[in-house]
């Protein structure tokens, strides 16, 4: 290769990550911080012991929490600094797609256009101002992988630590990258390998504990259900488009998305590559992996914990059109185009669609008041820009809800856990958001409530699968508990 | 559960059925594609060719129609 085809090539790949970081950047401090996102900044600052208990009651591994519990400790929990890391991460990934698909075999070409596909994903971007750890889990996968290429085992044993006190789907990307490992060594060669796999494991015993106990607290208040084929198609679609296109055009990107995966498998019956062939397995295996945890114990898919897999999908995609890449452009560019316009004031409207609660019961506040939250969704709502509003008392648990915090969680998190008759009261806030995972019994008290108390109802949202409401509650001097 | 919750389950299973079945239209057209190329060369060329036309033309008619359904009430007289 000459010089000037090589200098090139270093050229787009910078001008790519110049663009992609932009895209990852652009307003990503604007939209206000949402449920999940607020229960990050939540835990993130709590004393750090607390941290730990609030997540050890919770479904996830600690170690991007404690990231963030750094950075709230140092730059406070706004939007802006919660979702910093996780940007920096997401660009991190993206410079490290090039030199991994090259190590894989892949052409300078393929390695570039699977960049590319990686810069301007939709999906990429959600995941850069999401203030989760799903950007760091891609990036674990892959440096460890880089690892795993160049054999450097003590980084391959740091990296499956790490993704193994990032997220529950790091033990399966784990397994695969030993698989990797082991598949690349000579059988004489493969026992160091298994001596630092082993010692990645003994890194995580701690956590395991931890994780035993979280699996059997949340078995049966789980929100997922058992994957079909569709389920699992849809996360082809979304890792590389997610909510990034309006629901008109998403038809059209599904078909081409589907005819990319279509041409590569094409190539691959008649040009069989290793790096190729390495690719599909690193796409497929956590989702058949995710399905056989599925047989023994309960659903476990999620699409958005497939992002280790999303580098595979992209370099896959780039090499099955890289002799034509211009055609490959011609059908992703305008919808690329038409993402960038969408996205970024859909993120505002999809991340800041809650109803707000704070604003409303400021305006009327009393000395005297009490905030009653029905269920953590309100209440994790109110924490971010409302938690200045005391007292707020959230009412214990009602059966047949899925996917609350559970009550570890919400100890470590000091919430006072009340119901009205607990609590010294004149004038209550009732607040209630219920999503399609909140159980009729709250219906149920929310209409008790309504019956028993005078009231004036401050706001009523009902839209498709989401209802909800703020109430003020009064009673006279002489009622009593209800 | 609510009905809130059937009513999600079945909201997403419809969009998953319906992506199975753009997969299936995706994976016939692939194997279209694929069988054209098995027939002889000025067969399997001019065959291409006019898959290919026919896919863009697709493509550019469902992205004319989804940009109208995006935009078009926006336009439309109050």
């Amino acid at each position: 290769m000459s010089y000037f085809s090589r200098w090139r090539s270093s050229h787009w790949w910078g001008l790519l990550l110049l663009l992609g970081s932009l895209l990852r950047a652009w307003q990503f401090g604007a939209p206000p911080l949402w449920y999940d996102e607020i229960t990050t900044a939540w835990m993130a600052s709590l004393p750090l012991m607390r941290m730990l208990a609030a997540t050890a009651g919770d479904v996830h591994p600690p170690l991007f929490l404690f990231v963030e519990w750094l950075t709230a400790h140092v730059a406070g929990p706004g939007a802006w600094a919660m979702r910093a890391w996780p940007l920096a991460f997401s660009i991190g990934a993206l410079a490290v797609l090039y030199p991994l698909a090259r190590r894989m075999g892949f052409s300078e070409r393929a390695a570039l256009m699977g960049t590319a596909l990686m810069a301007f994903a939709p999906f990429q971007w959600y995941y850069a101002q999401e203030a989760r750890m799903y950007s760091l889990l891609q990036l674990l996968v892959m440096l460890t992988l880089l690892a795993v290429l160049h054999r450097h085992w003590p980084l391959m044993a740091l990296g499956m630590a790490a993704l193994m006190w990032t997220h529950n789907y790091g033990a399966l990307y784990c397994a695969l990258l030993g698989a990797w490992a082991l598949w690349q060594e000579r059988r004489g060669e493969r026992q160091w390998v298994f001596l630092y796999g082993a010692s990645a494991l003994l890194f995580y015993i701690p956590w395991s504990l931890v994780l035993s106990w979280q699996m059997s607290a949340i078995k049966n208040t789980w929100w997922s259900e058992p994957t079909t084929p569709g389920a699992v198609t849809y996360a082809l679609y979304a890792l590389v488009w997610h909510t990034g296109l309006p629901p008109s055009l998403a038809p059209l990107a599904a078909l081409v998305v589907f005819v990319l995966v279509g041409a590569a498998l094409i190539k691959l019956w008649r040009a069989p590559h290793t790096g190729a062939l390495a690719a599909a397995a690193w796409l497929i295996a956590p989702t058949l992996m995710a399905l056989a945890v599925e047989a023994f114990y309960r659903p476990v898919f999620l699409n958005r914990a497939l992002i280790g897999c999303a580098p595979a999908l992209y370099v896959l995609l780039a090499w099955g059109v890289e002799d034509k890449p211009g055609r490959a452009a011609l059908a992703l560019a305008p919808l690329m185009l038409a993402a960038v316009v969408w996205f970024y004031p859909f993120q505002s409207v999809q991340k800041g669609g809650g109803f707000d609660v704070a604003r409303a019961i400021r305006a009327e506040w009393q000395s005297g008041d009490v905030v009653m939250h029905v269920n953590v969704g309100t209440l994790v709502g109110m924490w971010a820009d409302g938690r200045d509003v005391t007292p707020q008392y959230l009412w214990p648990e009602l059966p047949g809800s899925r996917g609350t915090l559970t009550p570890q969680t919400v100890g470590a998190l000091g919430v006072n856990v009340a119901t009205l008759s607990e609590v010294e009261w004149r004038r209550a806030w009732l607040v209630w958001g219920a999503g399609p995972t909140i159980g009729g019994a709250e219906d149920a008290l929310i209409e008790t409530l309504l019956a028993q108390y005078p009231h004036v109802e401050i706001m009523r949202v009902t839209r498709d699968i989401q209802t909800g409401g703020v109430w003020l509650l009064t009673r006279g001097e002489n009622d009593t508990a209800h | 559960m609510t009905d809130r919750y059937t009513v999600w389950l079945s909201q997403q299973a419809a969009r998953d059925d319906a992506l199975l079945s753009l997969f299936a239209i995706a994976a016939a057209c692939m194997g279209l594609w694929f069988v054209a190329g098995l027939f002889p060369v000025p067969i399997a060329y001019y065959m291409r060719r006019m898959f290919g036309a026919l896919m863009v033309i697709a493509y550019v008619v469902l992205f004319a129609v989804a940009l109208f359904a995006l935009v078009g009430p926006a336009l439309a007289p109050r």
